[in-house]
Parts: structure tokens; C-alpha cells; sequence
């Protein structure tokens, strides 16, 4: 009980210090006003109250002054507030689950951030699979043959995985699978889930490739160290086939790195992939929370941090239990 | 006599390595009879591990095993090639030194015992946590139900070693072979543990090789006593027998002064062998603990001495014994010459020779 507690109390402050960091850099490094009103915040108004120039009327065929639009907005958006107050007020909104409206079209921010985002978690989850499924039997395989020949040659493939670039294997991809052999779409479909798996294919192989890559290095690395454990030398002593060894004595104690890994990878996910997904032309996360930063689209940033913070604070959580149950000797209470 | 129920002939064990191959087991033999048990004597390095793990088909794909090894009349090399399935675990087993590291630390104590017997006794799964139940205690671990359910890092040392024992033994092994099973434990577990290996043995007329760097571990435990020394035996006899003296080879008389005994004086010191187990590669001339011995003469540099009947049942390869004219001939002429033919001060042993006049 105190574990949750401690836990949730950790992710509030987690999640209230990336917003606030976002939120204070978000408002020194851009400007909101310009962002809200457009040209009219180009007008130094100071100059216009103190009567050294003139504020010519509004632009758009309205009579109002540039000044007045811009002081309206300061209005509605509490500007003239200190940045405490306004990160306040913004905090306030969101408990009650209003992220505000992305000052680009004027959509609630809820609204995109729910489009977006189960396309980006759907990839990831993807990619995750396939991850999995490719480096776990190849990790299992290869350490129990260590230094043989599918050792040998899946570690070089692995590296070379690792090594190439996103983009290009991307590319690559999507060059033969698309456009030579023509049997996954060019666009991204979205109208059923076996059309949207059909658009994911590709994109979470992309994001995979790399991925089973370093998950395979890891879990071999992993299983070797465990198979010289005196508990392995005892099991064989016990008469047990190597594959009960293997699968009920070694892979369990072996998984710690390959978790952290998976978790951190995953987290890294759902704040989007960003080359894949502008290969792939797939509307998720990435490539919103790019074009979001380049607008200074305030409310938009910030709801995208909170959103992906909070899911990655939630997947380290999971991990933490799952060490748990991996190895009962990791007490909950650390 | 009957027939023995371990047979080792001549065995040899090598392993493979960039300096060349290393010679862990050089030429032992040994029968041990059913219900009998021997303890085989020796530091680190001396290769009764190795020849343990030869009987126990534990040895890695690298290392080349020579000469024969027969269980009941059957060849060991044979059923390992012929990959049996439920010999290993059944026959004959193993417990290894540290009981920290042999268990499974992510699996359940109840689970590591009933695998043993739902593999190679189709027991059904609660059928053999019932019987897991019942090897607690046996082996006399207190609330075994509680046990069962618990991970190994929950129990004590002593605790543990005796879930290993139940391990061992949950198929009825005839053969059960011990390597340093207490060397890891407090000094008060150690004797508890012995003794019930002792009352294990007898209960179910199990065979048994103790392993041990410790002469007192086998002294009154084991039938036989076999010291090992650079993968060669250097000395064999009943255990009443070799403990009539110190032992009849220089080693074991080393040994044996290395053991606190509960007759000496206090502050009696203890006497370290000088120099450390040589790594044998290649072929070696001479007998291996020569560069170690206070009784080596210029023989022992070229020719390796033969195991020989010294007395009835007394086996000893030295040249020059402890306590026959020749050993003390050597050892007074090394000691007028101040060092050793090969060339081991004498100086060294001075220790040795004040703890000796101090124990008697």
C-alpha cells in the first residue's frame, strides 16, 4: 500500500516537473501572443499608449486596432499573468481534463492528442512484437551454442541492424515492399484494424529490425552469463534436458537487462517515431509533436508532454513490478 | 569382496588451452563398493573436482577424457554418448560447495526438489511436492510445508545445503557425490551436515565420494581416503589406516599439519605448505610435488614415482616415505644442505618444525 502510494506520489512530481520545464521553455523561448494573434503582436504597443506611433487599424477588413486585438488576447489567455500563475491556472485546467485548444486550428487538444496517439501506441506495440519475437529465440539459440555459427553470424547481422540508420532501412523497406512488389499500401488506411495492421506492418518492422538488434545482444549476453551459474551445473547434475534448463532455469534469471531496455524503448516509442512515421506518412505522435514545436502551439506541447511522460513514468512502474516477479529477492518496498 | 559399484581406471583429463593442454587428471584409479564411501583429499587444483565432474558427464565440451569410468559394470562415456535420460539425477548425483549459488534463486525450494521427480519419476506435479514435503524432512528441516513455498535467499546456509542434500537424493541415488559440502558453511553447520550425509548413507546403503581440501572433514567419516596431488593419487588407504600415522606421503603429512587439532597447545601456529598446486602442462617428468616437498631427493626430479603397496591395503607413490629409512635419510640431508634438490629453502619449513615438537 505504502509501495503504490510512494509510487503515485512519484509520478505527480515526475510528471508536474517535465510539464513546468515545458511550460517555462515553451514561454522564454517562443511567444504565445505572436502565435495567437498573428502580425498584430508585431505592433509595439507601448509606443502606441504612449502616443509615438499610431495604431493603424487591424488587418482582415476589421476596424479594430491592432493593440486592442492583442490586448484582448492577453485577455483571454491570462499573458499579463506572472508564469507561476498561468502554469497554475493551466495546471488547474487539466486536473479537470481540459488540455485546452491548439492555437493552430482551434481543435481541443484532447481531441488531437486521442487521434494521435493510439496510432503511435498501435506502432509501438507492433514493433515491440516483432522485436520480441525475432530476438528472444535468436538470444535463446545463440547462447546455447555460443560462438557457433548462427552465434557468430546473428551477431554480425545484429550489428549491423544497430548500425544502419532508421531512415534508410526505412526507405529500403518501403522501396521493396511498396513500390518493387507492391503488396503493403503506400498510404496509411485507418478503417478497420486489419487495414491498419496492414499500414503498420512495415513501419513497426522498420522500428524493429533495430530494436531485436540490441534486445538479442542483450538477452545473449545475459543467458551466457547465467548458464556458467553453479545452479545450472546443479540442474545438469539433476539429470534435467538442456531445454528444461534452459527454459525453466536460465531464461528467467536472465531477462533484468532486456526489460529495462524494453521498457525505456517503449516509452521512447510512445512519444512517437518520428522518421518512421514521416516515411510511412503515418498522422502519430511524432510528427505531431514536431510540427506542434516548430508553431509554438502552446497547449498542444503541453498536453503532448503530459501525455507522454505520464506513459512513460507508467511503463517504468510496470517494469519495476515485473523485476519483481522476475526475481523475488527485488523487494517492492526499494 | 564385491563387485565395486564405481569403477575408475587410469582416467585422464585434459583441457585444451592456448599454452597447451592441461593435464587436471593424470592417470587415477579408484573402485568403491556398494555402500561404501570414499573421500578424496587435495587443495584446490589437485583435480578431484575435475574427476568428480568426469563421473557426473559435468565436464565442458573442451576437455578430453581419457581411460575408463564404469558405474555398475557399465561404461559412463558410453551412456553419455548414448545421451540417457534418466541416469544422471537417478543413479548417481552431486551437491555442490556453495549452497548460495546452487539453487535456483528465482524458483521456489518445493519446485527445485519435485522437478527431479516429475522428470525422471513421471510423478504428477502434486504427487511430487508431496514427496518434496517428505525429503525435507528427512534431511531435517523443520515445517517443510512452509519450505516448499520458499525462495533460497529465505534460508540459512545450512538450510539450504540441506535442500540441496533432499535434491540429491530425491530419486534414490546409489551413488552420491559430495564436493567440499560444508566448506562454505559456519564451523558448528559443518559437522551437522556431515553427519547427516553419514546417517543419509547408511539409511538408504548409498555409496559416497566426499570431496574435500580438509583431512579433518574425512577422518572417521569415510571408508577410504585417497589424497590427490597435481591430478595423480598420491597416497590410498582405509581411513583407520592412513590416520595410524600422518600419512605415509610427504603431502599428506603437510596436510595434516595444516589442520588445527584439538590436542595441540593454543597458539600452536599452523604450517602452510610452501609454494602453491602446480598447473600441469604438457607432459611432466618427476613427481609434481617436488618444488613443495622437504623430502625430495634428485630422483624425484626425473622419474615420477609409482603408487605401491607400501603395507596392507597402504598405497603411496613417493620415493622416499615418511617414517622409512629413505625419507628420513632425505630429509636429514636436505636439512644438513640447507635446501632441496630442487631447490626449496629449508627455512621454509621452520614453522613446521616447531608446530611438530609443539604437538607432541
Amino acid at each position: 500500500m505504502g509501495f503504490i502510494f510512494k509510487r503515485v506520489a512519484q509520478m505527480v512530481a515526475v510528471i508536474i516537473a517535465a510539464t513546468f520545464l515545458a511550460f517555462t521553455a515553451m514561454s522564454y523561448l517562443g511567444d504565445p501572443l505572436f502565435n495567437i494573434v498573428g502580425f498584430h503582436a508585431s505592433v509595439d504597443c507601448d509606443a502606441v499608449l504612449a502616443g509615438e506611433i499610431e495604431d493603424v487599424s487591424g488587418q482582415g477588413g476589421t476596424d479594430v486596432g491592432d493593440c486592442e486585438v492583442v490586448e484582448a488576447a492577453r485577455e483571454k489567455y491570462h499573458l499579463n499573468d506572472p508564469l507561476p500563475i498561468r502554469y497554475g491556472r493551466w495546471v488547474g485546467d487539466v486536473v479537470q481534463g481540459d488540455l485546452g485548444v491548439s492555437f493552430k486550428n482551434s481543435m481541443p487538444v484532447t481531441t488531437i492528442i486521442g487521434n494521435r496517439v493510439p496510432k503511435s501506441i498501435f506502432l509501438m506495440v507492433v514493433a515491440e512484437i516483432f522485436a520480441l519475437l525475432i530476438a528472444v529465440p535468436a538470444a535463446i539459440r545463440a547462447a546455447y551454442k555460443a560462438n557457433r555459427v548462427f552465434d557468430k553470424s546473428a551477431t554480425v547481422s545484429s550489428f549491423g541492424f544497430i548500425s544502419l540508420p532508421n531512415f534508410a532501412l526505412g526507405v529500403i523497406l518501403f522501396y521493396l515492399f511498396v513500390v518493387k512488389w507492391q503488396i503493403f499500401p503506400s498510404r496509411y488506411e485507418d478503417d478497420d484494424f486489419f487495414s491498419r495492421l496492414r499500414s503498420t506492418v512495415l513501419p513497426g518492422m522498420t522500428l524493429a529490425l533495430p530494436l531485436a538488434a540490441t534486445y538479442f545482444r542483450l538477452l545473449r549476453t545475459d543467458l551466457i552469463t547465467t548458464l556458467q551459474e553453479d545452479f545450472v551445473l546443479m540442474a545438469k547434475a539433476k539429470g534435467l534436458s538442456d531445454r528444461w534448463i534452459m527454459f525453466r532455469h536460465v531464461l528467467r534469471p536472465s531477462l533484468f537487462s532486456l526489460v529495462t531496455v524494453f521498457g525505456l524503448s517503449t516509452g521512447g516509442l510512445i512519444g512517437g517515431a518520428l522518421v518512421v512515421e514521416q516515411i510511412f506518412v503515418i498522422p502519430g505522435v511524432g510528427r505531431t509533436f514536431v510540427e506542434a514545436v516548430i508553431r509554438d502551439d502552446f497547449p498542444l506541447v503541453l498536453g503532448l508532454v503530459t501525455i507522454i511522460s505520464s506513459a512513460f513514468i507508467a511503463i517504468n512502474f510496470v517494469v519495476d513490478i515485473f523485476y519483481s516477479v522476475i526475481d523475488p529477492r527485488v523487494s517492492r518496498e526499494t | 569382496m564385491s563387485a565395486p559399484l564405481v569403477s575408475v581406471e587410469d582416467l585422464h583429463v585434459s583441457f585444451l588451452t592456448e599454452q597447451g593442454p592441461v593435464r587436471a587428471v593424470d592417470g587415477v584409479s579408484f573402485d568403491l563398493e556398494p555402500g561404501k564411501s570414499i573421500g578424496i583429499v587435495g587443495e584446490s587444483g589437485s583435480g578431484k573436482s575435475v574427476t568428480a565432474k568426469a563421473l557426473m558427464n559435468l565436464l565442458p565440451s573442451y576437455a578430453q577424457v581419457e581411460g575408463s569410468m564404469k558405474f555398475d559394470g557399465r561404461d559412463l562415456r558410453e551412456i553419455a554418448r548414448k545421451k540417457e535420460k534418466h541416469f544422471w539425477g537417478v543413479e548417481m548425483t552431486m551437491i555442490f560447495q556453495d549452497p548460495m549459488t546452487s539453487l535456483n534463486p528465482v524458483k521456489r525450494i518445493g519446485e527445485q526438489i519435485a522437478e527431479s521427480l516429475r522428470v525422471h519419476m513421471n510423478r504428477s506435479r502434486s504427487e511430487a511436492m508431496t514427496e518434496a514435503g517428505e525429503l525435507l524432512e528427512q534431511v531435517g528441516i523443520p515445517e517443510p510445508a512452509k519450505r516448499l513455498r520458499q525462495y533460497p535467499h529465505e534460508l540459512s546456509g545450512g538450510l539450504r545445503q540441506r535442500v540441496v542434500i533432499a535434491i540429491a537424493l530425491a530419486c534414490g541415488p546409489r551413488l552420491l557425490i559430495a564436493d567440499e559440502p560444508t566448506t562454505a558453511l559456519d564451523v558448528t553447520v559443518q559437522k551437522h551436515i556431515l553427519d547427516l550425509l553419514d546417517d543419509l548413507r547408511k539409511e538408504r546403503g548409498m555409496s559416497m565420494i566426499l570431496i574435500t581440501h580438509d583431512l579433518g572433514v574425512v577422518k572417521g567419516r569415510t571408508d577410504e581416503i585417497m589424497v590427490m596431488y597435481g591430478g595423480r593419487t598420491m597416497e590410498e588407504a582405509p581411513t583407520s589406516t592412513l590416520f595410524e600415522s600422518d600419512g605415509l606421503h610427504p603431502y599428506t603429512e603437510a596436510l595434516n599439519a595444516t589442520i588445527p587439532k584439538i590436542d595441540t597447545p593454543s597458539h600452536t601456529r599452523l604450517v602452510p605448505i610452501p609454494g602453491k598446486p602446480p598447473e600441469i602442462i604438457g607432459k611432466i617428468i618427476g613427481c609434481p610435488f617436488v618444488q613443495r616437498c622437504r623430502y625430495s631427493t634428485s630422483e624425484c626430479l626425473t622419474e615420477m614415482p609409482s603408487l605401491v603397496e607400501q603395507e596392507e591395503g597402504h598405497f603411496c607413490a613417493c620415493h622416499n616415505p615418511v617414517g622409512t629409512p629413505e625419507g628420513v635419510n632425505a630429509r636429514e640431508a636436505n636439512q644438513n644442505a640447507g635446501y632441496t634438490p630442487a631447490g626449496l629453502d629449508m627455512k621454509e619449513f621452520e614453522t613446521f618444525v616447531r608446530a611438530d615438537t609443539g604437538g607432541l
